[in-house]
């Protein structure tokens, strides 16, 4: 965070804000004309795609790290500070990929309003990118609450039959959490003001400078609801199986995606490191609920009867792997965690993708309902076999590399954690096989013969799985990223300068 | 410069009333856009000379202070009045109530709230407060054909009127405690230590007190809100919602400052409980509202208790949350009780949630801007209403008041909830009415871009602003 | 303007608010109010019968309505002569204090010039036009 030695690029990180919300805007502007709202939305996501691919070149040598400073709001001490590391270049990278796919995947199954849902696709996709790019804690939270606007239009307007009630507790349970947070960031930007009387908000600064302990603890807790809720981390999850059940297809893979995995940045990115005290406090209580986590979410999984709802339990399974790896605090664990957000992005995905294309075709996401697609449909039952295979953590596939890591990491210092963990990836095991049982293998159920893949959604999948592929066989660069980030993360929370 | 010009916009004002008034005697039945021009013009010129005024210190024999803020509450009343007409001239021609008293009322309104923001003697305090609520109650009944509209001006002024014999018996008990009826010197020898005059002075405090709750609708006086706002045409709502209490604000905050140290402790502790009980009586009810324009009136409520908070914040963290946050709550609640001006049919005002279901398609500027409106109100970001409540919770907490800013989280959320359902029914829902309420016209369409473009602008640079205000 | 003559500077008021006198005074209304409803709790008879359910409770039979029906205008042209006619207090204590000055003069009829522009204002509008004719 030393700012010496960002590499300061002015339009370059802005442009990653500015590119989708221009492009949200005009989609809205073109709404009369679906066919163009779509090719529209799919240039600006690929553009993105390829900004974010070139990004690296800006940097000199040395660890990746670009910024943007200026001052913004001079009389509250905000500033607009946006700032990339690896980590934040891995995520940005990965909501940039899903965009795609989710564009792609919406070409069809959205028929009205279509200017109007990309114009919410594409500013969620600005939302979260300001989220993983903010280095000032106020525009930090400005996109943490903008982003629930265009997720509960998407949900709201465009999900199936119990959408609103959905949409409304989505909003409902982030808006909350968010507003804890925004009390202990103003706390907070409080506690750290300097000779001018005006709060500070700047990241690194408040970094370098954790405030007393005693304050940490409350502070910590606002944040933690927050993070609680996104993640989810048990109880504040309930809000999520209806979100991603309602919620369209495309919805639901930046839901997964994208949304939870600025729940986990901001736990491992702010709530941590900024209150190392708190932090070292709630250790136990936070690899307690993430190990309950695994184990609920897995449980209720199993009994699951609608495919969507059982694929969403899945997700707040492995969010809870990745807070417990965050919490364990180890070097290991904690690339583990990071690596294991991309990983469940990808394989949680894929299959929310698979769902959404199945009920699209069947209008059913009951699990009974289907059963012997490997027969019927070759290709789907395929495509859906290996999905099923990288969320289950199977060696060479994107979920292997992050649990193999957090297990590991986390076993050296809290041995019984690191069992307990491993028992709870067996149980996942249980309710994947289930899924992929109910779904593709025995008897045909009655809304089981449909057509097969079309070209579009093969070349979705086609991605999705190579870049599974690639990250569980070649995990090496990415790694190579989150080193740096691991490395001073971990000194800010065990004080070191 | 003569301190007679520090008159001139209330002058201009009474001109402009009377104008109205005239033009109406004279021609029966002038043409909205007469009128309306006219109006806003003389609103325009009071606006123009309040920006010129040099700050002074209190003038016309310490009657009025004209400072910094005065001058921006006094724009920002001037604003209201003017984005309120431009939401009512045709909304009240095509319902045949633009007459010339809705004209001339608005402006002698505008010359109470002006006065009030200024006073700074006693007298003038109370002639203001009365001179607006007087031509609130007519305002209020302005549709007098209809039986609600009726109501609720009765319901205002039965209470209004027992809230206006309390300020003054308080105003009374300080000038007897004092011998002075300069806000500033009289406040600040009621607390000179002195047994005899802190005693009656502080009743009289707590009764100014209880009349400035009625006016602002603050908990446990909130009660006539619910009923006034639903009965009142819209754009008279909004008016009353964002004008009224702007103004007392502005009294109110003058009051604050005047305040003795000891004055401040014993008071302190009462305007504690009464935003805490504001924010939770706007913020619970408005959940199980059905009706919007009763929901609007609850939000508004706990919007107070949102500036009361900011008010209690004031002596340690200065007058900007509270005026930032003023700026704010005028242009949700104009812009919310204005567009739904505008997507009422004639036959009545869209009240029931059922009746906004779909509208944002089927007219989607005018539902766009409530949309705003409610999105700001629930303090979601690139609107005023994200900033405002942060600016407010740095305040609270730089005073030292933690837990009231978990109160006002709490509110927060459980009034989010109740906007939603109204933002469920405009988007969400499918069209009940195909082509409801009439073309807003071009002076509505005006209003509603500055209104909603202001919201979304000064949410993303509230800078300059900010820095002007501090 | 007499407010003016007041001095700011902090004087002691020459009302003295004793609590002792105002709590004297309170108890004696509170004692009067409470005696008084005691006692006609406590003396009256309190039998029910058909008659005292009767209205007025004088035991006659009330005959008419109650609503008794006048026209609209007499009750606005009654506004507005109170409205003209409380003016006449100030009028009569300008006249007991008049100094002879134009100034007073001139402010007195400004003052009526007022009055009379609100008058020709109501004239104009139809508020003294008499029944349900034609009004503006």
């Amino acid at each position: 965070m030393n700012p010496g030695a960002a590499t300061t690029v002015f339009p370059a990180l802005s442009a990653l804000l500015i590119l989708p919300l221009a492009g949200a805007l005009v989609a809205l502007a073109l709404s009369r004309d679906a066919a163009s709202c779509r090719r529209l939305a799919l240039g600006v996501s690929l553009a993105e795609l390829a900004l974010i691919l070139a990004l690296p070149l800006l940097n000199g040598p040395g660890p990746l790290h670009l910024a943007e400073d200026f001052a913004w709001i001079s009389a509250m001490g905000a500033r607009y500070h946006l700032g990339l590391d690896g980590l934040s270049y891995v995520l940005v990278l990965l909501t940039a990929v899903l965009q795609v796919l989710a564009v792609l995947v919406s070409w069809r199954e959205v028929e009205r309003s279509v200017g109007f849902y990309f114009f919410c696709l594409l500013a969620s996709q600005a939302s979260a990118n300001g989220i993983f790019l903010a280095r000032d804690l106020f525009l930090f939270a400005l996109f943490w609450e903008f982003q629930l606007v265009p997720m509960f239009l998407l949900i709201g307007v465009f999900g199936h039959e119990e959408k609103r009630a959905a949409a409304a507790k989505f909003l409902i349970f982030s808006l909350a959490g968010g507003l804890a947070m925004l009390l202990a960031i103003a706390g907070l930007g409080l506690a750290q003001a300097g000779s001018t009387g005006l709060p500070n908000f700047s990241l690194a600064a408040l970094l370098a400078q954790p405030v007393s302990p005693g304050l940490q603890l409350w502070l910590f807790t606002g944040f933690l609801l927050a993070v609680a809720v996104k993640v989810p981390i048990l109880p504040l999850h309930t809000w999520l199986p209806d979100a991603h059940t309602q919620a369209p297809t495309a919805g639901s893979l930046i839901l997964a995606g994208v949304l939870l995995k600025t729940g986990a940045y901001a736990l491992i990115r702010l709530a941590l490191p900024l209150f190392p005290a708190a932090a070292q406090a709630a250790l136990p209580v936070l690899m307690f609920v993430g190990l309950l986590g695994l184990f609920y979410a897995s449980w209720i999984a199993l009994a699951q009867t609608d495919a969507k709802r059982l694929v969403a339990y899945s997700s707040i399974g492995h969010m809870s792997l990745v807070v417990l790896g965050a919490a364990a605090g180890s070097p290991l664990s904690l690339t583990g965690s990071m690596f294991q957000m991309l990983g469940h992005a990808l394989s949680t995905g894929g299959l929310f993708l698979m769902v959404g294309m199945l009920s699209e075709r069947a209008g059913s996401r009951e699990l009974a309902d289907f059963g012997g697609l490997w027969r019927t449909m070759p290709v789907f039952g395929a495509f859906f076999l290996f999905f099923c295979l990288a969320a289950a953590g199977l060696p060479g596939l994107c979920n292997f590399p992050g649990e193999f890591m957090i297990i590991v990491g986390t076993f050296k210092d809290h041995p019984a954690a690191g069992a307990a963990a491993f028992a709870g990836l067996v149980l996942t095991l249980v309710y994947v096989l289930r899924l992929a049982a109910a779904v593709i293998f025995g008897r045909p159920g009655k809304k089981a013969r449909h057509p097969d893949m079309t070209f579009r959604e093969v070349l979705i999948l086609s991605g999705l799985t190579a870049l599974i592929l690639l990250l569980g066989l070649h995990p090496q660069p990415v790694l190579d990223l989150l080193t740096p980030a691991v490395t001073e993360l971990l000194g800010a929370r065990e004080g070191l300068p | 410069m003569s301190d007679w010009f520090y008159l001139l916009p209330q002058a201009i004002l009474c001109a402009g009333g009377l104008a109205a008034l005239g033009l109406g005697a004279v021609l029966l039945r002038p043409a909205p856009g007469l009128q309306l021009g006219g109006a806003l013009l003389f609103l325009a010129a009071a606006g123009a000379i309040v920006l010129a005024l040099p700050a002074a210190g209190p003038v016309l024999d310490d009657m009025l202070a004209f400072d910094g803020i005065v001058r921006f509450y006094q724009l920002l009343i001037l604003g209201s009045a003017g984005l309120s007409l431009l939401f009512a001239s045709r909304y009240a021609s095509l319902r045949g109530l633009a007459g010339d008293e809705l004209y001339a009322l608005v402006l002698f309104a505008t010359l109470g709230m002006l006065l009030l923001a200024g006073a700074a003697n006693w007298v003038i305090f109370v002639l203001g407060l009365e001179l607006f609520t007087l031509c609130l109650y007519v305002l209020i009944a302005l549709d007098r054909g209809r039986r609600t509209s009726l109501e609720a001006a009765l319901k205002y002024f039965v209470p209004g009127a027992a809230a206006a014999g309390c300020l003054i018996f308080g105003v009374a008990l300080i000038y007897a405690a004092t011998g002075s009826l300069d806000l500033a010197s009289s406040l600040a020898s009621t607390a000179a230590g002195d047994v005899a005059s802190f005693g009656p002075g502080l009743a009289g405090l707590a009764l100014i007190l209880l009349g400035v709750g009625f006016k602002l609708a603050l908990a446990p006086f909130h009660l006539w809100a619910p009923d006034v706002y639903q009965g009142a045409p819209a754009p008279v709502a909004a008016f009353l919602a964002t004008g009224s209490k702007v103004a007392v604000y502005a009294a109110l905050l003058r009051l604050v400052a005047a305040l003795p140290a000891d004055a401040w402790q014993a008071l302190a502790p009462v305007f504690w409980l009464l935003s805490a009980a504001t924010l939770l009586a706007g913020s619970l009810p408005a959940l199980t509202q059905t009706r919007v324009k009763r929901l609007l009136a609850y939000s508004s409520v706990a919007q107070m208790g949102y500036l009361l908070l900011a008010l209690l914040a004031y002596p340690a963290a200065g007058p900007a949350p509270v005026m930032f946050y003023a700026a704010a709550y005028v242009l949700m609640d104009l812009g919310a009780f204005g567009s739904l001006g505008l997507l009422s049919p004639v036959s009545g005002d869209l009240d029931a949630l059922e009746g906004f279901a779909g509208l944002g398609r089927t007219r989607p500027w005018p539902a766009a801007v409530l949309a705003v409106s409610l999105l700001s109100l629930a303090g979601l970001p690139l609107t005023m209403g994200f900033v405002g409540k942060f600016v407010v919770f740095v305040a609270v907490v730089r005073a030292g008041y933690p837990v009231l800013a978990g109160i006002g989280i709490l509110g927060a959320v459980v009034a989010a909830g109740a906007y939603l359902r109204v933002l469920g029914a405009l988007y969400f829902g499918r069209p009940v009415h195909a082509g409801q309420g009439q073309p807003p016209g071009p002076a509505a369409y005006v209003a509603l871009g500055l209104v909603g473009a202001l919201i979304v602008l000064l949410g993303i640079v509230p800078g300059p602003l900010l820095g002007l205000l501090r | 303007m007499e407010m003016q003559s007041v001095d700011h500077a902090l004087q002691s008021s020459p009302w003295e608010p004793g609590i002792f006198g105002l709590a004297v005074f309170g108890a004696v209304v509170l004692g009067l109010l409470g005696g008084l409803l005691f006692l006609s709790a406590r003396l009256t008879p309190g039998r029910d019968s058909a008659v005292k359910q009767t209205p007025y409770e004088c035991g006659l039979v009330p005959a008419g309505s109650a609503r008794l029906r006048h026209p609209a205008g007499f009750y606005l042209v009654a506004m507005f002569f109170l409205l003209f006619d409380v003016e006449a207090v100030y009028i009569f204590s300008w006249a007991v204090a008049f100094d002879a000055s134009p100034a007073s003069f001139w402010r007195m009829a400004f003052f009526i010039l007022m009055l009379l522009a609100g008058l020709a204002y109501v004239w104009r509008k139809g508020g003294l036009e008499w029944g349900l004719g034609k009004r503006g």
